[in-house]
């Protein structure tokens, strides 16, 4: 009855810390976005100016993940996280959304079934991500139109952009980490749960 | 009991000397006076290191609250700052509104987006389609265009930049009346200029000359643009290009008006209709024409002259 009873518990528990974790992450993309969407570029005054990291991709790679367990949400999240990067960055709608949805299911799928939730795993799938999309941001909005000849965009803007966004990507996975250390799975502990292992005589 | 006799007789002396120290007693304070500076100068620091223990905390407040105090201060002026800039924007916009009477403008609107990377500066204003906003309407401010709207929404609109490829206006320069396209590079933007195409190669454009609109169905006419910082001929040979500082900066831009409508010339209007029927006409109708010049000139001036009569 007890058993039931915490069983219970830890369930509600951990329903409301998944609503907690998702509501946040919610919170974070609505950051990045304001974050993205409040400057052109970084002006730093011995290096001229440096484009900015495109945050929301690593905050989608984060949060497939840490809910890789539920690869639709995260690849729903993924594709809020590209339209939201579509708005910021003025590419066709849906644009950013399509590519940052379907890289979100992939990196669910893949911690899913065949990584451990490790910050080399997270740093190399975010990598391949932020990579898709520079490179068909760039092949589609300014290589195809022969608006980079001289390949100054390429590397004026987007192989800096792509570095910033793999270096943010880091304390992203790091503060996603804090976020699943206080509301991630429930950890605790019943004696109940652990009594089933005691041989009663 | 002698010395009891000498001070007192020491006591009476000093009594008689009207006010002044005597001389034993300046001896003793010239002598005493470095122990005296220095013990008061140690007690002063005792007391104060006492007075900072004793009231640490009371003088911790006052000092939070006098930095509370001035960044408050701090704060006023910096709204003070963007209140006079904003207060100097708006007066410019409303003599620009005053001196363009056939225009017709949005409300001011202000920046308030940049697009993320963007290597043509293009940014969003807080003004769409329910203030009359229209695609490919000129973005302005006092001091000269700025871009063209494109994706304008209820309540906002994107403002694609001089610095674009895909800004193309029609530009001539005031002096010497060298007609060209305005369109951006990467290369040029990154330095704050724009480039200026398809000038004709004997048209005598110098370094200085002032870019305005040339008009059309989109854009009006005079329009400041910018000052031509250099020259150069096309790779190609057929055709120069300047290099053009604009009027505005687009990065810095924060507040803008559009220009949702006005009056077009009509000999614009006539101008763009040639245009558009000369480009409808074969080629080699086209030739013939040139070729029969004179005589459709003739033909027009008898009918003007058969106008006139009748």
């Amino acid at each position: 009855m007890t058993k039931k009873m915490n069983m219970d518990r830890k369930k509600k528990k951990e329903k409301r810390n998944a609503v907690i974790r998702w509501i946040i992450y919610y919170l974070l993309a609505g950051i990045g976005y304001i974050f993205m969407s409040t400057g052109k570029v970084i002006s730093v005054s011995d290096m001229g100016r440096l484009p900015m990291p495109l945050v929301l991709i690593p905050v989608a790679a984060a949060a497939a993940v840490y809910e890789s367990a539920s690869p639709f949400y995260s690849a729903l999240f993924g594709c809020v996280c590209g339209l939201l990067t579509d708005s910021a960055s003025g590419t066709l709608v849906s644009f950013n959304g399509i590519i940052i949805g379907f890289c979100s299911m992939m990196i669910s799928l893949v911690f899913l079934f065949y990584m451990r939730r490790r910050i080399l795993n997270f740093i190399l799938l975010c990598f391949g991500a932020s990579l898709i999309q520079s490179s068909l941001h760039y092949i589609f909005f300014y290589l195809l139109w022969g608006y980079d000849p001289d390949s100054g965009i390429l590397t004026g803007i987007f192989i800096p952009e792509f570095i910033f966004t793999n270096i943010s990507g880091i304390f992203i996975y790091l503060l996603f980490k804090l976020i699943d250390r206080f509301f991630g799975a429930v950890r605790e502990h019943y004696i109940e749960d652990s009594s089933e292992a005691i041989t009663r005589e | 009991m002698a010395l009891t006799a000498v001070l007192l007789g020491v006591m009476i002396y000093s009594v008689t000397k009207g006010g002044y120290a005597s001389e034993s007693a300046s001896f003793w304070s010239k002598l005493f006076e470095p122990l005296q500076k220095a013990s008061t100068s140690i007690s002063d620091k005792v007391t104060s290191s006492l007075d900072m223990l004793m009231n640490a905390e009371r003088y911790y407040n006052e000092n939070q609250q006098l930095k509370s105090e001035i960044n408050e201060l701090y704060n006023d002026i910096i709204d003070y700052d963007s209140l006079k800039r904003e207060n100097e924007d708006l007066r410019a916009m409303l003599e620009l509104s005053e001196e363009y009477e056939s225009f017709t403008f949005s409300p001011p609107c202000s920046v308030i987006a940049r697009t993320t990377n963007d290597p043509y500066a293009s940014f969003t204003i807080d003004k769409g389609a329910e203030d009359g906003i229209k695609p490919q309407d000129p973005v302005v401010t006092s001091e000269g265009i700025v871009g063209v709207c494109y994706d304008v929404a209820q309540s906002t609109a994107k403002v694609r930049t001089l610095y674009s490829p895909k800004t193309a206006i029609g530009v001539y320069t005031l002096e010497t009346k060298a007609q060209g396209i305005i369109e951006g590079t990467y290369e040029l933007s990154t330095d704050g200029f724009c480039r200026m195409s398809y000038i004709d190669k004997i048209s005598e454009i110098k370094k200085g000359d002032i870019v305005v609109t040339s008009g059309s169905a989109n854009y009006p006419a005079g329009q400041l643009v910018g000052i031509v910082e250099d020259i150069g001929m096309e790779d190609s040979g057929l055709s120069m290009y300047a290099v053009i500082k604009p009027a505005v900066d687009p990065e810095t831009v924060s507040d803008v008006f559009v220009i949702t409508g006005f009056e077009i010339d009509d000999s614009v209007l006539a101008a763009e209709d040639a245009d558009i029927s000369a480009e409808n006409i074969p080629v080699e109708e086209a030739v013939s024409e040139t070729s029969d010049d004179t005589d459709t000139d003739e033909t027009e001036a008898s009918s003007a002259e058969t106008e006139e009569l009748s």
